[in-house]
């Protein structure tokens, strides 16, 4: 509890002048508008009638009497009462209209740096991180929890303050005006308030449930829709219809259940609350008849209990949802929590030009933290060991989790290698800053990602100041250019949620246009042409041939086509080099190579009787 | 997801009552729920109304009668209007729940049916996001305003009604000063009411867009580290979060606005009947009971006006939405099996349906499955509570705490109950200087 204290104050850094300014405004709100009743009770009873100011009469009462300058006067300048009720109200609306104003400057401000500050993060986290993270977890975390906090901020602090205001001040006000009905108007306070947070409490799972059905109901609808055309080509209205409609009925009867406990708690807190009224409004009535009271008072006390009722009803409702600010507040710190990728100190002048592309990996091994404890030793990768040279291009080759990717993320210090070392120009890349490193490669990973913006802008993000005509030349490289002119917004056209989908295949071409437009001296194209037909590939590769000069190329491929385009192959198998050689040398040697070559250049038949005995090393 | 889907809706100038009547004429077959409902709030406000009336008859009775002021009575009548409201407040959640809830279930199957019965040329132009939003949101939204709604015009056409009859049957002309204060009241309320309801939706649309980034930096997360993104991204999203702030302080503002100033209305209508009432109490043999009401009276404008303005644009900013979904209930299949291949169809599933089990479609329908789940954040996106201007308000209104983050909704600033429970928050006392209830 204590600790919640500390982090909501911490929180607050930056903005708590601000918080205390919008309570100091809310109090005096509160105060000037406790005048306002006072104002008519003075005017009913001592201008209209004609009661007399005894001497033991309350202090306040004479005070504002004595303000309007005494009965008499008053009488005869009834308007007075008026404009000082108007002035009073106005002055109170104008205090919380500060109130209202600043306290929402203050919540909303923490709620974006607390925003701004999570986004970042999150960019920021390690890679080994977001392999287990759970998107719609940390998404649900960054907003209905940062909306939580806000609500917390913007309006529980300022309730829960204002009521610890109102019960040190108002009731000491109220107790001077008259203290047995102040007593009595107040109490089934307490009552109200207990009602209300034990009932919320208690009915707080009803509200869950009612939330699970709606999010099962919508998803029964949207597994419906999308596949809205096996459901009709299979004739399964019907069944559909069915499956729909349960849910769509839990819905409803969930709803009616919360809505019939609601119906309850109203009605019953209402009971109370007019019982309350009618309480002070007949007890007064009789303390009028016995003399000892006045209707002026009444009057100022019943309207009390108007400005103090729903405040003291929200109160319930406040304590209890404080438990769940307090959850929010610890699933975002959560988050913060994770330590974000370290970063070695840079070393500007030695980073100043580009990387000559001369890369040596030595006994090279890596073992991915999320994947548990090695089993019988392996990891994704045990002991590589090659050179790159510049302006070489180097094939990958490898059967499914060899460890291709897993290789080039660790070029790309996306994850940290244990043992062994990388070096780029003999310096070892993990003393290398992260982003340095990342600015001299372009990498099309094996599933590309393209955001939603323009088309133009995805190709622009490696390089945010490429004038068109690079671009231009960047896309008729990865021969994408001519796709994009058929959109109807050209480059303009926005991919994603809000515009189109493209195709696999024009995803990896987007993705191979925005990497060589980077101008990178190491290129690495993870199976980056998958999709591609093997004519456009080669097209691509004689063009990226072309442009390259000395950038150094690291292709992950399994077409022989793109192989035979390569320098030199290596052939990776359970983490390890198995075969290292030439296109030329390797189809003479016999192994993995030498199969994949005789499967795709053989005929049907070739292939049939190869895939019958698999396995084979 | 459907959060970033959701398109923001024209705001319509012009209430079209035809369309409104439309969807009405679809709750009609819910009378046992509307009938009761409309009763309970004519009970309300008359209940509203009394007991300003109450007050008056038990001041005047101690003033003038004393100690032989029958109490008993005044106990007893009491009670009685207690416990008529309560009932009639426990019905009218009831009710108005019956009728919003039963009217979205039809209404949502009404439109499933219809999308099964549609040619695939139909979803071609329509998102799945788009129509999702029709079939949950959109139908839930329409069934809160038909049926809260409902309530809230009855009730607060009543409730004015009553006021304004009351205040004149005790003093005419004091009654017409005090009504005085109703035109620029419902004026201020519904210019209020609008922008505050623009405001809203700004946030909406600001904090989908503040979820779809974070979603797609997660997703992307790898491909902004290699591109060296993570600054510019950091730059691109504080543009949105600083529009969302913006959005968000201004309705914090105009709700901050709105308030004061109706309240301060309500006191100048307080002040007005305290000083003529004053006045003809003095010299013309007002009673002090009859003041003090008329006070009380002052003050009770606010919320019928205000309810009843905010209704009002609540059905603007919602017509979009009843459009379409009346549009989807209106479309008719272009391609319709004739009644000689319905038969045909019908005999074949007939035989069919002893060879092919459920088990078989699952089979057909687990790919799509996958894709759906997939597809989804496993909870369903947040959506702005501090926003949703009523919508969410209606229904669950009072009081939703779902502890679990997952609340597709959660009202905030707008988790008060509806207008109607709200007013009859003080009875006999001077609403005007009390807030209003809609404290937000
Ligand atoms: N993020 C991860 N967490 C845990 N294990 C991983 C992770 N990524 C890869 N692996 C494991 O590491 C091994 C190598 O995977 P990698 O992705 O490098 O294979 P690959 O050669 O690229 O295969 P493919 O040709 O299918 O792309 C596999 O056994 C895989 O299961
Ligand atoms: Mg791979």
């Amino acid at each position: 509890m204590f600790s919640q204290v500390q982090v909501i104050w911490s929180l607050m850094r930056g903005h708590r002048l601000r918080y205390g300014f919008a309570l100091g405004c809310l109090v005096l709100a509160t105060v000037i508008n406790f005048g306002v009743p006072l104002i008519g009770s003075v005017t009913i009873d001592y201008a209209v009638a004609n009661k007399t100011l005894d001497a033991d009469a309350p202090f306040l009462l004479a005070l504002i009497l004595r303000a309007f300058g005494g009965a008499e006067h008053l009488r005869e300048n009834l308007w007075l009462a008026p404009v000082a009720m108007v002035l009073l109200a106005g002055l109170s609306g104008f205090c919380s209209f500060l109130k209202g104003w600043q306290a929402a400057l203050a919540s909303d401000g923490i709620a974006r740096r607390l925003k701004d500050e999570l986004y970042d993060h999150l960019n920021h986290l390690p890679a080994r991180h977001h392999d287990r993270a759970d998107t719609g977890d940390l998404v649900q975390r960054c907003t209905s929890d940062v909306e939580t906090t806000r609500q917390f901020l913007a309006s529980q602090v300022m309730e829960i303050g204002n009521a610890l205001f109102l019960a040190g001040a108002a009731f000491p006000l109220l107790f001077s005006l008259s203290v047995p009905m102040t007593l009595v108007s107040f109490s089934l306070i307490g009552p109200i308030v207990f009602y209300a947070y034990f009932y919320f409490r208690n009915v707080k799972h009803v509200f869950k449930e009612v939330d699970e059905a709606e999010g099962a109901l919508t998803g029964v609808i949207q597994e419906n829709l999308t596949g809205i055309r096996v459901v009709r080509a299979f004739a399964r209205q019907d069944f559909e219809r069915g499956k729909f409609a349960v849910p769509n009925a839990r819905y409803r009867d969930r709803s009616l259940r919360m809505l019939r406990l609601m119906s309850w708690y109203w009605s019953i807190s209402d009971f109370v609350a007019l019982s309350q009224i009618g309480l002070t409004l007949l007890v007064g009535a009789l303390w009028i008849t016995q003399g000892t009271f006045s209707v002026g008072l009444l009057f100022a006390f019943i309207s009390y209990l108007g400005i103090m009722l729903w405040p003291v009803r929200q109160m319930g409702r406040i304590l209890t949802d404080l438990g769940k600010t307090s959850v929010a507040l610890t699933r975002i710190r959560e988050i913060l929590a994770v330590a974000r990728d370290p970063e070695p100190p840079a070393q500007p002048l030695l980073l100043a030009q580009p990387i000559s592309g001369r890369i040596t990996v030595r006994d090279l091994h890596f073992h991915h933290a999320s994947a548990g404890l090695p089993t019988d030793g392996r990891g994704a990768l045990n002991g590589i060991t090659f050179d790159l040279r510049p302006g070489e291009t180097l094939a990958l080759l490898g059967p499914s989790g060899s460890g291709k990717s897993t290789l080039m993320h660790l070029l790309l210090r996306l994850y940290d290698y244990t043992t062994g070392s990388i070096q780029f120009d003999g310096r070892e890349l993990s003393s290398l800053p992260r982003p340095w490193v990342r600015s001299q490669i372009g990498v099309v990973m094996q599933e590309p990602f393209l955001f939603s913006k323009s088309l133009r802008d995805n190709l622009r993000l490696g390089r945010g100041d490429a004038p068109d005509s690079e671009i231009e030349a960047a896309t008729r490289a990865a021969c994408i250019h001519d796709t994009i002119l058929t959109f109807e917004h050209g480059y303009n056209t926005l991919i994603g949620e809000r515009g189109i989908t493209l195709s696999g295949g024009q995803r990896q071409r987007v993705a191979i246009a925005r990497a060589i437009l980077k101008h990178p001296p190491l290129l690495i194209l993870d199976d980056a042409m998958s999709a591609i037909d093997a004519e456009t590939e080669t097209l691509i590769l004689g063009a990226l041939k072309e442009r390259r000069g000395r950038a150094t190329t690291l292709v992950i491929a399994h077409r022989l086509s793109t192989l035979a385009h390569a320098d030199r192959v290596i052939v990776l198998d359970h983490g390890r080099i198995i075969q290292t050689g030439t296109h030329e040398e390797l189809s003479a040697q016999p192994g993995l190579y030498r199969r994949l070559w005789q499967i795709q250049s053989s005929v049907e038949s070739d292939l049939q009787a190869e895939l019958g005995t698999p396995g084979k090393t | 997801m459907s959060a970033q889907l959701q398109q923001e809706d024209d705001f319509k100038a012009r209430l079209d009552a035809g369309l409104w009547w439309k969807i009405f004429l679809r709750a009609l077959h819910l009378k046992r729920y509307l009938i009761p409902l409309a009763i309970a709030a004519v009970v309300i406000a008359m209940c509203d109304a009394g007991f300003a009336l109450v007050t008056r008859w038990v001041i005047d009775g101690v003033v003038t009668s004393g100690g032989a002021a029958p109490f008993t009575r005044y106990i007893l009548v009491y009670l009685l209007l207690t416990v008529l409201l309560c009932a009639g407040i426990w019905v009218f959640i009831d009710m108005a729940g019956n009728i919003s809830n039963r009217l979205a279930h039809d209404i949502r199957r009404d439109c499933f049916d219809r999308l099964q019965q549609l040619e695939f040329a139909f979803f071609d132009t329509r998102p799945v996001g788009w129509l999702i939003t029709r079939l949950t949101s959109d139908c839930d939204r329409l069934a809160r305003i038909i049926s809260w709604g409902f309530l809230d015009i009855v009730w607060g056409l009543t409730f004015l009604v009553m006021i304004a009859a009351c205040l004149l049957i005790m003093n005419w002309k004091l009654g017409l000063i005090v009504i005085a204060i109703v035109p620029p009241l419902a004026v201020i309320s519904k210019y209020f009411q609008k922008k505050m309801l623009l405001s809203a939706r700004d946030i909406r649309k600001y904090n989908s867009q503040i979820t779809a980034s974070y979603n797609e930096s997660i997703q992307g997360v790898r491909t902004t580290k290699t591109l060296v993104r993570e600054a510019d991204n950091l730059a691109e999203f504080k543009q949105v979060s600083a529009r969302m702030l913006e959005a968000s302080v201004l309705n914090a503002c105009q709700n901050a606005l709105y308030y004061p100033i109706v309240t301060t209305l309500g006191s100048l209508a307080a002040g007005l009947a305290l000083w003529r009432g004053g006045w003809l109490t003095l010299n013309d043999g007002l009673t002090l009971g009859t003041l003090v009401a008329f006070v009380n009276f002052a003050g009770m404008f606010f919320n019928p006006i205000n309810s009843l303005a905010q209704k009002l644009t609540e059905m603007q900013g919602a017509q979009a939405a009843g459009e379409r979904v009346m549009g989807l209930l209106a479309t008719e299949p272009a391609i319709k099996d004739s009644a000689a291949v319905l038969a045909r169809l019908a005999a074949y599933r007939k035989a069919d349906t002893g060879n092919r089990t459920e088990s078989d479609l699952s089979g057909i329908r687990s790919p799509q499955s996958a894709i759906a789940l997939t597809a989804t954040p496993n909870r369903s996106p947040p959506s702005n509570s501090a926003t949703s201007p009523s919508a969410t308000k209606a229904a669950r209104w009072c009081c939703r705490i779902s502890t679990s983050p997952s609340a597709p909704a959660k009202p905030s600033r707008s988790s008060a109950p509806p207008a109607a429970a709200r007013a009859r928050s003080s009875p006999s006392c001077a609403g005007s200087m009390s807030r209003p209830r809609a404290r937000s």
